[in-house]
């Protein structure tokens, strides 16, 4: 992870303006600046929150995700915590509505806050498939915000197995130990769901 | 004149991306920077997000009030995109030289001046050859334009609280007692609030 917060998020812009110019995304260039924002906590300002696609400049909350060639929409918002050696994710939230014939209708990819209650069941990190809800819930790695771009705009998709495409999905090492730890965790909510009769 | 040019308001990681998408050789730019903050820090911040998205070399070379020192930047810095930022307010006499002097401003690579709006003005006003080399891209820079609005901050917060249908007070009571869900969107929410303190401490 980078060490500041604003680079964090010019990598996300960087990402979305590359997906804009090879035209993975119908947004342009200016309708991404338009759409993600950092904001600085007025109180904490070593605190930060990234917001892409769910701001539409009303005062009615409405989203305005991001528009993927195929007609998937997204949008997230990332909290995070500038340390002097590295930005730390405190949470994020990643939905990804997919067009119809791609499977699951949607998938929701979140980090929740550190020391939560299903932290230590393996399940700070998830991912909801196919509902908005948490009916359906999944553990899943801790990933950089950039990685779950990419899978994003480019391995969510059809046939995306066939097509060379840039922005190839790499582990970033610094939120490896998310990965390291993803089995290990499925055993423990496994575990769980025998205890609790499910 | 400088209405003349039109410049935009633009962030800075949008101008870097712009400049990225320019031919370099020989192309010039210029980004004015607002009172209150200084053309040396915004030329280290573009140099770092110029090299995030760019294969080229750039240098970040000190422009003093003295022609002939800034003539022998260009003379002497290696090809690549060179950001000239301005350290002392650039006199019209120094502006006016370096006009002068253009045939030895010719370099191999692009040139971005990072420069106090006032002397921008001055440059537009006494040195029109400088004035010609900038004039397709001059940008102002605007910090606030990656910045989330108050009616964006508002907007986003209703639809918080619509979600959730809980109140601000509510939001930071519960943090306070260690009794919100652990749902993400509250992290948000805490920092739009000036909360996000409690973030990781509930």
């Amino acid at each position: 992870m980078p060490r500041r917060a604003g680079d964090l998020f010019i990598a996300i812009k960087n990402c979305l303006l590359l997906a804009s110019d090879e035209k993975h995304v119908k947004d342009s260039p200016h309708d991404i600046q338009r759409k993600l924002k950092l904001t600085r906590d007025k109180n904490t300002p070593d605190t930060f929150a990234i917001i892409g696609g769910l701001v539409d400049g009303t005062r009615f909350g409405k989203k305005d995700p991001f528009r993927r060639d195929d007609g998937a929409l997204f949008d997230f918002s990332i909290a995070v915590r500038q340390h002097a050696e590295a930005v730390e994710l405190l949470a994020y939230d990643f939905l990804i509505e997919l067009p119809p014939g791609l499977g699951p209708p949607l998938l929701r990819f979140d980090l929740n806050r550190p020391g939560q209650d299903n932290e230590h069941i393996g399940l700070r990190s998830h991912v909801h498939p196919g509902v908005n809800e948490d009916q359906l819930i999944v553990p899943a790695p801790v990933m950089g915000p950039v990685e779950i771009l990419t899978i994003f705009l480019h391995h969510l998709r059809s046939a995306a197995r066939k097509r060379s495409v840039r922005g190839t999905f790499q582990w970033d090492p610094d939120v490896a130990s998310g990965y390291v730890d993803l089995q290990r965790r499925a055993f423990r909510l496994m575990s769980w769901i025998k205890l609790s009769g499910g | 004149m400088i209405e003349l040019l039109k410049p935009r308001r633009m962030g800075l990681s949008e101008f870097a991306y712009a400049l990225r998408a320019r031919p370099s050789l020989g192309d010039w730019s210029a980004l004015t920077v607002p009172a209150g903050l200084l053309p040396a820090a915004v030329a280290e911040d573009l140099r770092e997000q110029l090299e995030s998205v760019n294969d080229v070399a750039v240098h970040l070379v000190a422009a003093p009030d003295d022609a002939e020192a800034i003539v022998r930047e260009f003379e002497t810095t290696a090809p690549g995109t060179m950001i000239l930022k301005e350290t002392g307010a650039l006199s019209e006499e120094t502006l006016r030289s370096l006009d002068f002097a253009r045939s030895r401003l010719d370099r191999d690579g692009a040139v971005v001046l990072v420069l106090k709006l006032n002397t921008l003005r001055k440059l537009l006003h006494v040195a029109p050859n400088l004035a010609s080399f900038i004039e397709n891209f001059v940008a102002m820079l605007a910090p606030e334009a990656e910045q989330l609005s108050l009616d964006e901050k508002e907007s986003r917060l209703a639809a918080l609280r619509l979600w959730a249908n809980l109140t601000d007070a509510e939001v930071i009571a519960r943090a306070s007692r260690g009794k919100l869900a652990p749902d993400p969107e509250y992290a948000e929410w805490l920092v739009l609030l000036g909360h996000g303190g409690l973030i990781g401490r509930e």
